[in-house]
C-alpha cells in the first residue's frame, strides 16, 4: 500500500510542478519553468509531457542540443506525441540534418492531422517541413542540373569528336553529314532541356489546388458536388459565410466532407517530383 | 521576454520560437497569400478588356479597369474601379467602387454598385477575375428592377433609346 501511496502523491506534486512550469513559461521566466519541469521529472521521468515541455523551454532559449535530448526521451516514452516528434524535427533542422529532421516532421504531421484535423499547430508544422523540404530540393536540383550540365558537354565534345572523324575519311565530307550532326545536337539538347524541365518552378496545375486559397492542398477534402477544398479552409467558410458549396453553391454541411485521398497521393507525388512547389512564398 | 496577451492558454504549454516561426499564421497572411496568388493568375491569364493591380505597396488596395464592350453606350469607355479587400477575404466580398462617373442604373453617384455577387451571393470561390467578368457583363445587361439609381432605370425602361444616348455621353465625357 503505501508504495502505491507515495507514488500518487508524487505524481499529484509533479502535476502541480507542471502547472507552475506552464504559468511561468507563459509569463516569460524560462529558467524558472525549467526548474518546474526538472522538478517535476526527478518526481515522475515517466510522463512524457513533463520532457516536451521542458523541451520548449530550451527551445525558446535556443538550446538546441537540450531540446533533442528531451524529445527523444518524450518519444521514447510516448511515441505518439505530436508536440515532440514536431520539436524534434525542429531541433534537427537546427543542426542541418534536413532528412532526419524531415521525417520527424513528416511522422508529427501525419499523428497529428490523422486524429484531429485541426489539433496541434498542425499549419505551422506544415510549414517548417514545406521549409525543410524545399532546402532538400534547392540542394538536391542544383546537384542534379550540375550533372546534367557536364554531361550533356560531355556528350556534345564526343558527338564533335565523332562527327570530325568521321569528315576526315577522304569522300565522306558532304553537306549531309554536317546537317546530321547539327540535329544530332538539336535533338541532345532538347533531351537535355526536358530531362531538366521538372527543376524548373513554374505553376502548380489547378486541380491539386484549393479552389479558395489557390493554393496547392494539403489535407484535401471533397464535397457531394464534387469539388475538393483545404480542410480547414472549407470549415473556416461554412462557419464564417454559410452553409453552402462555394463553388455549385448546393446546400453543404461539414458533415458530408469526406477526405479526399486520392488528390491527396497525388499532391505528394507531385511534390515529390517537383520540390520546388514546397515554396510557400 | 513576454507571451502575447492573445496566446491560447491550453494546459500544456504552447510555444513561440525565437525566431517567430511559430507564431500562428494570422488570417491576415493567408489572405495576402490568396491576394497574391490572385495576382499572380491574372497577370497569366488576364480576363478580356479588363485590369487590375495592386495600387501601391498595399496588397489589399487594388485599382482595376475595364473597358466598355462594343455594342454598349459604355463602348471605347475605361473605368477606373477602387478595390478594397477586407481582412478576412475570401471569406467577405471585396469592395468595389467606381472612379469614373458612369451613366448606369446599378451605379450610383458615389460610385457604388449593386451587384449580389458582392453582397449576399459573395462565395470564396470567387475572384477579382471573375467580378470584373460579372460588372463588365452588367454594362451590357442592366438590372433595372434592382436599381441603385431609380431615375435611370426609369428612363431605361420607359425609353432606351434616350437613356442609351445619355449614357454614350457621359462616357464620351468622363470615360474617354
Amino acid at each position: 500500500m503505501r508504495p502505491h501511496s507515495v507514488s500518487s502523491a508524487a505524481a499529484k506534486q509533479a502535476e502541480l510542478l507542471r502547472i507552475v512550469g506552464n504559468n511561468c513559461f507563459k509569463q516569460g521566466h524560462l529558467g524558472a519553468a525549467i526548474d518546474a519541469y526538472t522538478e517535476a521529472i526527478t518526481l515522475c521521468p515517466g510522463v512524457a509531457v513533463y520532457w516536451t515541455n521542458r523541451a520548449l523551454c530550451h527551445r525558446r532559449k535556443n538550446d538546441w542540443l537540450k531540446v533533442e535530448k528531451d524529445c527523444r526521451r518524450a518519444i521514447q516514452l510516448d511515441n505518439s506525441s505530436v508536440k515532440a516528434h514536431c520539436t524534434l524535427g525542429l531541433a534537427l533542422l537546427q543542426k542541418q540534418e534536413l532528412d532526419e529532421g524531415v521525417n520527424e516532421l513528416q511522422k508529427a504531421l501525419d499523428l497529428g492531422s490523422g486524429a484531429n484535423p485541426k489539433g496541434y499547430m498542425i499549419d505551422e508544422i506544415w510549414q517548417e517541413l514545406a521549409k525543410a523540404k524545399y532546402l532538400q530540393w534547392e540542394h538536391a536540383s542544383s546537384k542534379r542540373s550540375w550533372e546534367l550540365q557536364s554531361l550533356k558537354e560531355a556528350c556534345e565534345t564526343a558527338l564533335k569528336e565523332k562527327h570530325f572523324l568521321d569528315d576526315s575519311h577522304p569522300g565522306s565530307f558532304s553537306d549531309e553529314a554536317i546537317i546530321s550532326h547539327m540535329k544530332q545536337l538539336e535533338v541532345l539538347s532538347r533531351v537535355f532541356k526536358e530531362a531538366g524541365e521538372a527543376d524548373i518552378p513554374g505553376e502548380v496545375p489547378d486541380y491539386l489546388c484549393c479552389k479558395i486559397t489557390l493554393d496547392i492542398l494539403r489535407d484535401p477534402v471533397i464535397t457531394p458536388s464534387g469539388v475538393t477544398y483545404e480542410r480547414t479552409v472549407i470549415l473556416q467558410h461554412l462557419q464564417k459565410v454559410g452553409k453552402f458549396d462555394p463553388v455549385t453553391r448546393e446546400p453543404l454541411d461539414h458533415s458530408q466532407l469526406v477526405p479526399n485521398l486520392a488528390i491527396k497521393e497525388a499532391v505528394q507525388a507531385y511534390l515529390d517530383g517537383h520540390g520546388w512547389a514546397y515554396n510557400t512564398n | 521576454m513576454m507571451i502575447g496577451g492573445g496566446r491560447s492558454s491550453s494546459s500544456s504549454s504552447t510555444a513561440t520560437a525565437a525566431g517567430g516561426t511559430w507564431v500562428s499564421t494570422t488570417s491576415v497572411s493567408a489572405s495576402g497569400k490568396r491576394i497574391q496568388r490572385e495576382m499572380s493568375e491574372l497577370n497569366a491569364d488576364p480576363p478580356p478588356h479588363c485590369s487590375a493591380a495592386p495600387k501601391g505597396d498595399n496588397l489589399f488596395h487594388w485599382v482595376a479597369t475595364i473597358i466598355g464592350p462594343p455594342g454598349t453606350p459604355y463602348q471605347g469607355g475605361i473605368f477606373f474601379l477602387d478595390i478594397t479587400f477586407p481582412s478576412d477575404y475570401p471569406f467577405q466580398p471585396p469592395k468595389v467602387v467606381f472612379k469614373t462617373r458612369i451613366y448606369h442604373c446599378n451605379v450610383d453617384a458615389a460610385g457604388n454598385l449593386s451587384l449580389d455577387i458582392l453582397k449576399d451571393s459573395w462565395s470564396p470561390a470567387l475572384t477579382i477575375s471573375k467580378v470584373l467578368t460579372a460588372i463588365r457583363s452588367v454594362f451590357s445587361n442592366p438590372g433595372p428592377y434592382s436599381p441603385l439609381t431609380s431615375a435611370v432605370a426609369r428612363l431605361y425602361l420607359a425609353d432606351k433609346a434616350k437613356h442609351d444616348e445619355i449614357a454614350s455621353e457621359w462616357t464620351l465625357r468622363f470615360a474617354k
